[in-house]
């Protein structure tokens, strides 16, 4: 019973039911939706976001909104397809992640850098850094779609799992980008559960001043999280070309608001210190879900949109006003002290 | 007193949209007619040189600057994709030919809000003529308008409901088009059987114009073809993403798995649609509108049927040609020849704007496809 009670208090419960709620209405009405085949297709869409909503959900928890990781992504992926060319190891798929994460770093250390040391709210660096990843991107680089080196082309073409509905004879693959999805979660968890930075990460995000005097050092922790997020939009940079089969540098733009719309579903406070991968996932979940099940019920490419901004607007809503209630309660706990 | 000249004005816009509508056709006549209300403006009030009449009067536009010293801005909705490198060949060609400075610019990410920003930056650099290829004409009117005040030139291209241009250049009427990708997708797919439409946004007006093209001219010409989803149009948004393209695409398939046909008119379309068919292991022909080099391997191995296209790099010289001719202060109307295979006689066509047409389409197969590069 209170394990119940304690579960209607995160707003990941509530979310949880939506998603339980739409999926039963969607398969109602389209008949599709539990169809093994849909189930893969939806699972491969949500590879890239949830990679992305990695890279959201620390900077929030630790600092504020970062939306610089889609270049980040995209400028690193081109830099490491051009690199890897460049020296012709193409064959080798290992190579170009590793370079993609190299410059990624350097992207997300150059945000960490100037938020850090100048204190600048981290949504006005990020956004203009992003523009200066664009121009770079596009300006200088003058970057065209292009094709993958044969390693990343063989990993693209490799499936980790082949199914085929029977009733339809429709197929579907998850393609192995799947498992680095999985590798970065499993990481993420550790590292924020189960080590002395992880759990900073956290308290620095919820009050700088005590985990300041509590020993942490904020500023390490903050920039070790810009970095970090650097590198992993990297990775998914690469996932995103190595799925598409082909590198499409303006297509990476403009994906971070729904991202954050994700996170922000899944239970991550917008404040700091507050947030978690079980949210992160189920929020990209429901997300995904939608924006990828209103042909299959026959809603109208019109109200599409209308029905993507409700579903974010109602479950931010009640998170929003669950956090609210905790918030309450918090405050007259103090009154009665 | 400047209510006066505000009711005036307005009653002199009255007249001269009223003019411009009857005047379907005739070139000759509409030039005078512009040139009447010019003067009408000029003696009710001297300080508006705003309004909207004058503003389509050719004649001001005619630069007194050495050719030499001209500069004509193209921006494109996307420069890194290939059909719009195609068109700054022609464009470069353009400028090459002339002397005139050629520049083609295009915004970082494929949206209106991005375009605006950039037609802007042009304006401020001073440019003498702007050639756009709009993302959204709706979004843009304000900045168009701002460039006709200044003097500059504006020539749009697949915009036929652009109200702030000079004249919008299309290589084929939007439904000639439309009803010529429908009868090359009624050949693939035997002339029967359901199929599916995808346009980049619904607010792309040209792709929303092929669109209802295709569907007219099907259920003319095609009894036993249908529409899925009760003829709604289109069926679904590719956002200019090959990615989108293919989840939308599979979307629709797993939805309809009796479709028989594809169709997708924005150059990310095709390639998203025939991946998805391919992995799904249907036989649907897709019929589309894009570049050979992209859609080499998919019409080699046979899924996208046929591509219709017109050359984008003649569409890049023929917006610089007319920015030219009207900046030299020549006449440009019904039968001008603009010197290209296509465009050697174009019509115009009076709607929202004075629109040129050429009749350049191209239909590519797995026969001839090795014959364009690009």
């Amino acid at each position: 019973m209170k394990k119940l009670k304690n579960l209607t208090k995160q707003s990941e419960f509530y979310v949880f039911i939506i998603i339980v709620v739409l999926s039963i209405i969607i398969q109602a009405r389209s008949g599709l939706f539990f169809a093994n085949n849909n189930i893969v297709d939806t699972v491969r869409s949500m590879i890239v976001p949830s990679i992305y909503a990695l890279c959201a959900l620390l900077s929030f928890v630790s600092t504020g909104p970062d939306v610089s990781f889609p270049l980040i992504a995209a400028l690193s992926t081109y830099l490491a397809l051009i690199t890897t060319n460049a020296l012709g190891m193409g064959e080798s798929m290992v190579i170009v992640f590793v370079f993609a994460i190299v410059y990624g770093s350097i992207m997300g250390a150059l945000n960490g850098i100037i938020i850090v040391k100048y204190k600048f709210p981290s949504l006005i660096v990020t956004l203009g850094t992003s523009s200066i990843f664009s121009g770079i991107l596009l300006g200088a680089f003058e970057a065209e779609r292009m094709d993958l080196p044969a390693g990343l082309q063989r990993m693209g073409k490799a499936s980790l799992l082949s199914v085929k509905n029977a009733e339809t004879g429709l197929g579907s693959t998850l393609p192995m980008t799947f498992l680095i999805l999985v590798a970065l979660y499993v990481i993420t968890y550790l590292v924020l559960n189960y080590t002395m930075v992880g759990r900073g990460v956290y308290a620095v995000g919820g009050d700088e001043v005590s985990a300041e005097r509590a020993g942490f050092n904020v500023k390490k922790i903050r920039f070790g999280v810009f970095t970090a997020n650097g590198a992993i939009a990297a990775i998914g940079g690469v996932c995103y070309a190595v799925m598409s089969m082909r590198y499409l540098p303006t297509e990476y733009a403009g994906g971070e608001m729904i991202v954050i719309a994700a996170i922000v579903l899944g239970g991550t406070r917008m404040a700091g210190g507050v947030g978690t991968l079980k949210g992160c996932i189920l929020g990209t979940l429901l997300l995904t879900m939608v924006s990828n099940s209103l042909i299959l019920i026959g809603i109208s490419v019109y109200w599409q949109k209308v029905f993507i901004g409700a579903i974010i607007i109602i479950g931010t809503a009640v998170s929003a006003l669950q956090s609210y209630g905790a918030s309450r309660v918090k405050s007259k706990v103090k009154e009665a002290a | 007193m400047k209510k006066v000249i505000a009711a005036l004005l307005v009653g002199v816009m009255t007249f001269s949209l009223v003019a411009c509508g009857t005047q379907e056709g005739g070139s000759k006549t509409t030039t005078t007619e512009k040139t009447e209300t010019t003067e009408t403006t000029e003696d009710t009030a001297e300080t508006n040189d705003a309004t909207s009449s004058d503003l389509y009067d050719l004649a001001k536009y005619k630069s007194t600057k050495d050719k030499k010293d001209w500069t004509i801005a193209v921006v494109t909705k996307d420069n890194t994709a290939n059909w719009f490198k195609r068109m700054e060949v022609g464009v470069n060609e353009f400028g090459e030919e002339t002397g005139i400075n050629v520049i083609q610019k295009g915004p970082a990410n494929a949206d209106a809000a991005s375009q605006v920003q950039v037609i802007d930056d042009m304006i401020n650099q001073g440019v003498d003529a702007l050639c756009v290829v709009p993302i959204d004409p709706g979004a843009i009117e304000a900045s168009l308008k701002n460039a006709m005040e200044k003097g500059i030139v504006v020539i749009t291209h697949e915009a036929s409901n652009q109200v702030n241009t000079l004249f919008d250049t299309e290589a084929f009427t939007a439904k000639d088009f439309g009803a010529a990708l429908m009868d090359s997708l009624a050949k693939d797919m035997g002339e029967a059987g359901k199929y599916a439409m995808m346009v980049a946004y619904t607010t792309s007006t040209t792709h929303m114009e092929y669109a209802n093209a295709e569907y007219e001219h099907q259920k003319e010409a095609y009894p036993n073809m249908e529409l899925v989803n009760d003829g709604a149009i289109p069926t679904c948004e590719s956002e200019e993403s090959i990615d989108t393209a293919y989840e939308r695409a599979k979307e629709v398939l797993k939805a309809n798995p009796d479709i028989k046909g594809f169709t997708g008119v924005a150059s990310t379309d095709c390639p998203g649609i025939a991946k998805a068919v391919e992995e799904l292991g249907l036989d649907v022909k897709v019929v589309g509108v894009g570049t050979p080099n992209e859609f080499k391997p998919y019409v080699e191995s046979g899924t996208i049927s046929t591509v219709k296209l017109w050359d984008p790099k003649d569409s890049g010289y023929v917006m610089c040609k007319v920015a030219s001719m009207i900046l030299a202060g020549e006449e440009v109307g019904e039968g001008t020849d603009l010197g290209l295979d296509g465009y050697n006689s174009v019509a115009m066509v009076q709607g929202d704007n004075r629109c040129l047409i050429g009749q350049a389409d191209i239909t590519l197969t797995k026969e001839n496809i090795n014959d364009y590069d690009f």
